[in-house]
């Protein structure tokens, strides 16, 4: 609603206090953000190339759903709510709703977590912090002043579950659940990953205004795909002395 | 150019109700460029508060309620004094505008609260912290015995947080121990998760978040003062922490921070007795108010300096009492920062080499440019200087005499023809020092406030000119080695916030900035020519508690050195003034500790806001709390850092001892632990 909007756009407002601490950040963010992963997955371009380009695949995928969608519900950008906000970098031309960073950031944490399973001891920590540092990439939209923290409640959903998606269909045993995002009555929520996920897993949640997360029933009928399975293998053959 | 003249100033309603003079300038003549103008709003009620101080030293909060359009301050509405829980009118000592936004503000009475004990154990020490952004959840704060995780902190009171609908404190939130260790207990949750469900950030609220930063003042000064490895396990220091509003630190000069200064140690104490009361037994309170302002009569007896002794003696006195034979733990002791002011070139003074002697002091305050904020000087002399004469040169050269100035009749300089209070460009001021705080050397002050330079596009209010204002105060002085002196308030932006405003400061030729023959030396650290521009005395307005009527035993004040314990004072560290036989000189401090590593590595490192962060700060700021760890230290039996003696040449900035650098909290800059 236009309510929703106007209270997302004022903490779009505040959030730009931070810029001041993140600026830097936020300008290496721009684009895929990639090496922020690779730093707490140890990712090398030599070790794991397969791996680079299963997260590279990931991403592509996130970036065109990511589109489509956007184009479909054309909701504008924190700027055009108000002069005030001004950007501190170029604000896309494709819609707000959802934020791309967000759904590629997720969906980039999920498929590392699915391709390091049963690989590493460190699971649990890693994939925290994986979840936390796409949070943080997500959240700084925010601050540059370009994505609404309902954007980032889309995109999160939307990565978290294209990730399981995308893993299944190259091989991995996950559940695929369906998860439905209704940002009508966001209000003045801000995001907060722990809001709807936890144990590994996205749980219902209920704005006090009204939006909701909800999880539906699981998809069992995912098509397998030998061209993405073959890429996994080999990215899964990576790890094999990660310990 | 427009033609100012000065005229006298009618008192009006702002003054009539007891308004401070600060106050009665942020309500009259500041309404387009105070924070009321520039900080955002969430209500329209925001900031229309007011908040008194009794004779009694309670508080009281008032709504003021002005007409539309509220410049007009010809009918404003406060209620005429402050009310005691019995309804019985107190009688006002002072009274503040208070910036608190209405969701602040409970809807209903504030209620009483109790203690619950820890399981924890006996608690040795109360650690009283008033700063801001303090991240009360902060493992520092916290103990762990394995995956068993404890708060140490018993109470926290944001002053600008959203009130409860029923609350135990008179604004803001009070946070109690129950709640804070249930968010420290969550360790699956990210910490910042944590803060925004205890409401400590909250992106939805206008203004600065000072816990949403790598950075707060408090957190750092706060684990200085109190933090502790979890896995130390010290559960008997217990922890109370206020939190100012953040548009009160904002104001840099000190305009409202009396009431919530006053308001933040007293609900220390007020906490800190119920604690006792519950546990049974006597605690030692050591409280930390890294807080300071260059302004004030620097003789103690300003209303904050003496609330504060009051309080600290009224805590100690009913702890006596309920506990007569518990004496030595029935102590409080609060440590303030000698200021950052020494090079700020903020202060200068005449002193009197004979009785009855007319002394004039000439001060050129240079106004910068693009500055959008106030400025304000305070001259200060004997109240029974006599003789008194005032000039004002404009930096446009316009010198005018001001005959009409007195106690109690203000003059104001202001586009002729106008009685818009948003053309008067300047308001002097004359008051006196009330003498049942200070007894005989109580003093009166001329205050000039200044509006802006730059006032933002598209306002269209009248501002000063930019550059070298004279201000003239001429006096006959009663006795020899009296003074005329004279302090300009800070103007700086906080550590950690941004604030528009340009320091102005004094802009003497004869003051030597430098060594050397020619001026191109080494940074002059001394008061080296004759210039009435003086380093020595340029301290913290709040940290003087010791004047006749207000002898402070209390507090201890505390300046910062760099490298070496005692070495070197760091370059800015305020400095009390030259003793003279037989006359009046400021506090001294009484010791010091490191704020500075050295000339390029400055400060020193404790925690940042998130828990397992450190960062960096400097500043007298964190020299006091080391000096209150250190009597941490003491209460809990625990070893202590040596001191180490200081040179009598640097004792006016050092005080008496030094603290080594104490390596209990993330080493040292150059050696981090």
């Amino acid at each position: 609603t236009p309510e929703d909007f106007l209270a997302q756009t004022k903490l779009v407002y505040n959030y730009a206090d931070l810029r001041v601490d993140r600026a830097p950040e936020i300008l290496n963010q721009v684009g895929f953000p990639t090496v922020f992963f690779s730093t707490i997955a140890t990712l090398n371009p030599s070790r794991n190339k397969y791996s680079l380009q299963f997260i590279g695949l990931a991403q592509i995928v996130a970036a065109k759903t990511a589109m489509m969608v956007k184009q479909a519900l054309a909701c504008k950008r924190p700027d055009r709510f108000s002069d005030q906000i001004q950007p501190m970098i170029p604000t896309p031309g494709h819609g707000a709703f959802p934020s791309a960073h967000a759904v590629e950031a997720f969906i980039v944490a999920r498929v590392l977590a699915h391709l390091l399973h049963g690989k590493v001891d460190n699971l649990p920590k890693i994939n925290d912090m994986l979840l936390k540092q796409a949070s943080r990439i997500a959240i700084n939209r925010h601050v540059a002043g370009v994505h609404f923290p309902a954007d980032t409640y889309a995109g999160a959903v939307m990565g978290l579950t294209l990730g399981d998606y995308l893993c299944r269909r190259a091989g991995a045993n996950t559940d695929v659940t369906r998860v439905s995002f209704n940002a009508e009555g966001i209000g003045a929520a801000d995001f907060a990953l722990s809001n709807f996920f936890n144990n590994g897993k996205i749980e219902e949640w209920r704005a006090p205004d009204g939006a909701t997360i909800e999880p539906k029933a699981n998809i069992d009928d995912v098509h397998p795909s030998d061209l993405v399975h073959w890429l996994w293998r080999k990215a899964r053959l990576e790890w094999d002395d990660a310990n | 150019m427009t033609k100012l003249v000065w005229s006298k100033e009618e008192r009006g309603a702002w003054e009539k109700a007891g308004f401070d003079p600060y106050s009665v300038w942020s309500l009259r003549y500041a309404t387009e460029f105070d924070f009321a103008a520039t900080a955002e709003r969430d209500s329209p009620d925001d900031f229309d508060f007011a908040l008194d101080v009794c004779t009694d030293w309670t508080l009281g909060l008032n709504k003021i309620s002005k007409p539309n359009p509220p410049a007009n301050d010809a009918e404003v509405i406060i209620p005429s004094g402050s009310y005691s829980p019995e309804g019985a009118q107190k009688e006002i000592l002072a009274r503040y505008r208070a910036p608190l936004r209405a969701a602040s503000i409970s809807p209903n009475p504030v209620v009483g609260t109790d203690y619950t004990p820890p399981m924890t154990g006996p608690s040795k020490v109360i650690i009283g912290i008033v700063d801001d952004g303090i991240n009360l959840i902060n493992d520092r704060f916290a103990t762990r015995n394995g995956c068993d995780w404890h708060s140490r902190v018993d109470f926290g009171w944001v002053m600008d947080g959203i009130a409860k609908d029923v609350s135990t404190v008179p604004f803001g939130q009070e946070y109690q121990r129950v709640e804070l260790e249930a968010q420290v207990r969550r360790r699956s949750i990210p910490e910042r998760t944590r803060l925004l469900e205890l409401g400590l950030i909250d992106f939805a609220r206008s203004g600065q978040q000072a816990l949403s930063r790598h950075l707060s003042h408090g957190t750092h000064v706060a684990d200085l003062a109190a933090g502790f490895d979890p896995t130390d396990c010290r559960n008997d220091a217990r922890i109370i922490g206020v939190q100012l509003p953040t548009l009160v630190t904002l104001a840099t000069s000190g305009d409202f921070l009396t009431p919530f200064a006053l308001a933040g140690v007293g609900y220390i104490l007020d906490r800190a007795y119920l604690m006792c009361r519950t546990l049974g037994y006597a605690v030692p309170v050591v409280l930390n108010m890294s807080y300071g302002i260059s302004g004030g009569p620097h003789n103690g007896g300003s209303v904050l300096e003496c609330g504060i002794q009051q309080l600290l003696d009224a805590h100690i006195k009913r702890m006596c009492n309920a506990f007569p034979d518990e004496k030595d733990a029935c102590t409080a002791n609060l440590a303030l920062p000698m200021g950052n002011q020494f090079l700020a070139r903020s202060h200068g003074y005449v002193r009197s080499k004979s009785d009855a002697e007319t002394l004039e002091l000439k001060l050129p305050w240079r106004m910068q440019p693009s500055d959008l904020t106030a400025n304000f000087l305070e001259v200060w002399m004997p109240q029974d200087a006599s003789d008194v004469e005032v000039s004002v040169e404009t930096a446009d050269g316009e010198c005018s005499h001001l005959p009409d100035l007195g106690i109690d009749a203000a003059m104001v300089l202001h586009r002729m023809d106008s009685t818009d209070p948003n053309d008067v460009v300047v308001q002097v001021v004359m008051d006196e020092q009330g003498k049942a705080l200070c007894g005989a050397s109580a003093l009166k002050r001329v205050l000039f406030l200044v509006a802006p330079t730059q006032i933002p596009f598209p306002k269209q209010r009248l501002t000063a000119s930019s550059g070298i204002w004279t201000v003239t105060v001429r006096a006959k002085l009663p006795k020899a080695g009296q003074k005329i002196e004279a302090w300009i308030q800070r103007d700086d932006a906080p550590v950690g916030y941004r604030r528009p405003g340009r320091p102005s400061y004094f802009d003497d030729p004869l003051y030597q900035r430098f060594t050397g023959p020619d001026g191109q030396g080494d940074v002059n650290l001394e008061d080296t020519g004759p210039s009435v521009v003086k380093r020595y005395g340029a301290m913290n307005g709040i940290a003087t508690l010791e004047s006749e009527g207000c002898r402070d035993r209390n507090s201890v004040i505390v300046g910062g050195y760099m490298d070496e314990p005692a070495d070197h004072a760091a370059l800015y560290a305020g400095a009390s003034d030259e003793a003279q036989k037989d006359q009046s000189h400021l506090r001294r401090p009484d010791s010091s500790a490191q704020s500075d590593t050295s000339r390029v590595l400055l400060g020193v490192l404790a925690s940042g806001t998130r828990s397992g962060s450190k960062t960096i700060l400097n500043g007298t700021s964190v020299a006091a709390p080391q000096i209150a760890r250190d009597l941490v230290l003491e209460k809990l039996n625990l070893p202590q850092p040596d001191r180490v003696p200081v040179p009598a040449k640097r004792a006016l900035q050092l005080g008496q001892d030094a603290l080594v650098v104490p390596t209990w909290h993330g080493g040292t800059r150059r050696n981090p632990s």
